[in-house]
């Protein structure tokens, strides 16, 4: 890891708000290279708005402030528009938690792969936008593909949606992947194969990968590294393959309060909030 | 105290025609709990429906007591069975503070002594008098959900049906609605039919199982066997295995055999 493609100091996300200013975000650093980043979280915990923010996603009132956010060079913040829209869909991608509402439901799936593909590859004739659509459609292991490219997102099931979504957002082959909550809107089944399929690309394309996530179980067999969020802030960051050995209450007792195959707790072991931890 | 005998549950007619859930048959002694697995649209849900009439029975007999149920279902039935819904923040009137909530159920069924059994009712579920005129939206989701378990414990029912109690709830609000359940069942001696997508949480609450896919039972087994990673069809097997989680060894053994 020679230089970080992302780095990440100080992220704050504000919200103005009549009843007062809410800080999602407080103070967020992290630094990013070739690997696969969790962040984990319970929900207000802010790693959707970090993820968003990263982005330029950020719902208005939302205000982003950072002492430095910059992918491969660029500063995020003080970018133009047209170098944004340039970054998003082309380098960095994101994929959301529910197809049934992230996909265009007028549109065929092939045709809005091949939008995606056109909006960052202008020169590219339609002839070759399909072959590259079509082609993603069968990397995200799409049992025929020809079929799948004609169809509306409301005839497909839900995985078949979710695939659907992660072969639009890597047509562009990016360097950064965001992915919030991928598979939290799929049956467990359907989720194993949704990751297996988007570790194979990644690790095969040599992309970064953030993966934003409730349930940490899932991202520490998923991820390289974890990154553990309350109260918008970071309260742990560890290697994933350590995280028995966390050592931030917050984190053992996430890890704790989840009922298992292997063991019969109980009763499971609550977590008990200190208001230290959100200082 | 529950039978479900070749339950058939079918939607619509003609092209529309949908076999929601197509044979299922169980049986759960009374204190017991019984757990219902499966992916979405595998009808474990349905079937919930089904035994307290918010779905139609088109074949087979629902037994409770050993009586089959009426439709529509009197008054009676619903003294015995009460049922709490998955999403706390649909399943609240939003403009009914928990005291209507709660008050609501007592005045159909002509209970007296209304304000003794809402204090006493949320004192069940971990919650304080303080909590009786507020609004839903004053709640957070675990709290919501107390209010949703108090208002279907306020009849004193003796069969709770339970459809994803906590799959809408952060994984530590989740372990403390399993130990109220755990602990409300020990002390009132009540029967739980519990539906989850989730096999640990199954495991936990259910003594005895039954997997299903597509409308139909695949095998019932029990939260032993699973533990011990038993199973003698292949779908539960899979089950097993994703509810471990993500592996790459197993990425390598199913690219192998494909």
């Amino acid at each position: 890891m020679t230089k970080p493609l992302l780095e990440v100091e100080d992220l704050r996300v504000r919200f103005h708000l009549r009843t007062g200013t809410v800080e999602a975000v407080r103070g967020v650093s992290f630094q990013l290279g070739r690997e696969r980043l969790g962040i984990v979280g319970e929900s207000g915990s802010g790693k959707s708005q970090t993820g968003r923010a990263i982005l330029g996603l950020t719902p208005p009132p939302g205000e982003v402030t950072a002492k430095r956010l910059t992918f491969d060079g660029i500063d995020l913040l003080t970018a133009s528009r047209r170098t944004l829209r340039h970054l998003r869909g082309g380098r960095i991608s994101m994929v959301m938690q529910d197809p049934k509402y992230s996909l265009n439901p007028v549109m065929t799936i092939g045709e809005q792969i091949i939008e995606a593909y056109q909006a960052h590859a202008k020169s590219a004739g339609r002839g070759e936008a399909r072959d590259r659509a079509l082609a993603m459609l069968e990397a995200v292991k799409m049992r025929n593909p020809e079929r799948v490219f004609s169809l509306y997102p409301h005839e497909v099931s839900g995985g078949m949606g979710q695939r659907a979504m992660i072969a639009m957002m890597l047509v562009t082959e990016p360097d950064l992947l965001i992915a919030d909550e991928p598979t939290s809107a799929l049956d467990v089944t359907v989720s194993m194969e949704v990751l297996r399929i988007l570790d194979e690309l990644v690790s095969e394309r040599g992309m970064s990968l953030i993966f934003i996530s409730h349930d940490l179980k899932l991202v520490s067999s998923f991820c390289d590294r974890v990154l553990v969020m309350y109260a918008g802030r970071v309260v742990e960051e560890l290697e994933a393959k350590h995280l028995r050995e966390a050592k931030h209450p917050y984190t053992q007792g996430l890890m704790r309060c989840l009922p298992t195959l292997a063991d019969d707790v109980r009763p499971l072991p609550t977590l008990n909030r200190d208001p230290a931890w959100a200082l | 105290m529950l039978d479900i005998q070749n339950l058939k549950v079918v939607y619509g007619t003609g092209p529309l025609r949908v076999e929601a859930v197509k044979d299922v048959s169980f049986h759960v002694e009374a204190g017991a709990s019984y757990g219902l697995v499966g992916e979405s649209g595998s009808g474990k849900s349905t079937v919930l429906r089904a035994i307290c009439g918010l779905a139609p029975i088109s074949a087979g007999r629902v037994l409770v007591d050993g009586q089959a149920v009426k439709t529509p279902r009197d008054k009676a039935f619903y003294r015995t069975v009460q049922m709490v819904f998955q999403d706390p923040y649909a399943s609240l009137h939003p403009r009914h503070t928990v005291d209507r909530t709660l008050s609501e159920p007592l005045a159909i069924h002509g209970e007296k002594d209304a304000e003794a059994r809402i204090l006493q009712a949320l004192r069940e579920v971990g919650l304080g008098p303080s909590f009786r005129f507020r609004y839903p939206h004053q709640l957070s989701g675990g709290q919501r959900q107390r209010i949703a378990i108090a208002r279907a414990l306020i009849l004193r029912p003796k069969v709770l049906l339970l459809d994803e109690p906590t799959s809408a709830l952060d994984a530590s609000v989740q372990a403390e609605i399993l130990n109220l359940l755990d602990e409300l069942r020990r002390k009132m001696g009540l029967t739980y039919i519990l539906v989850s997508h989730d096999l640990a949480v199954v495991a936990h609450l259910c003594d005895r199982l039954l997997v299903m896919r597509h409308g139909e039972g695949v095998e019932e087994t029990t939260a032993a066997a699973l533990r011990s990673g038993q199973a003698s069809s292949s779908y539960t097997r899979e089950l097993i295995e994703a509810s471990r989680g993500f592996s790459r060894d197993a990425v390598k053994a199913t690219t192998v055999a494909s």
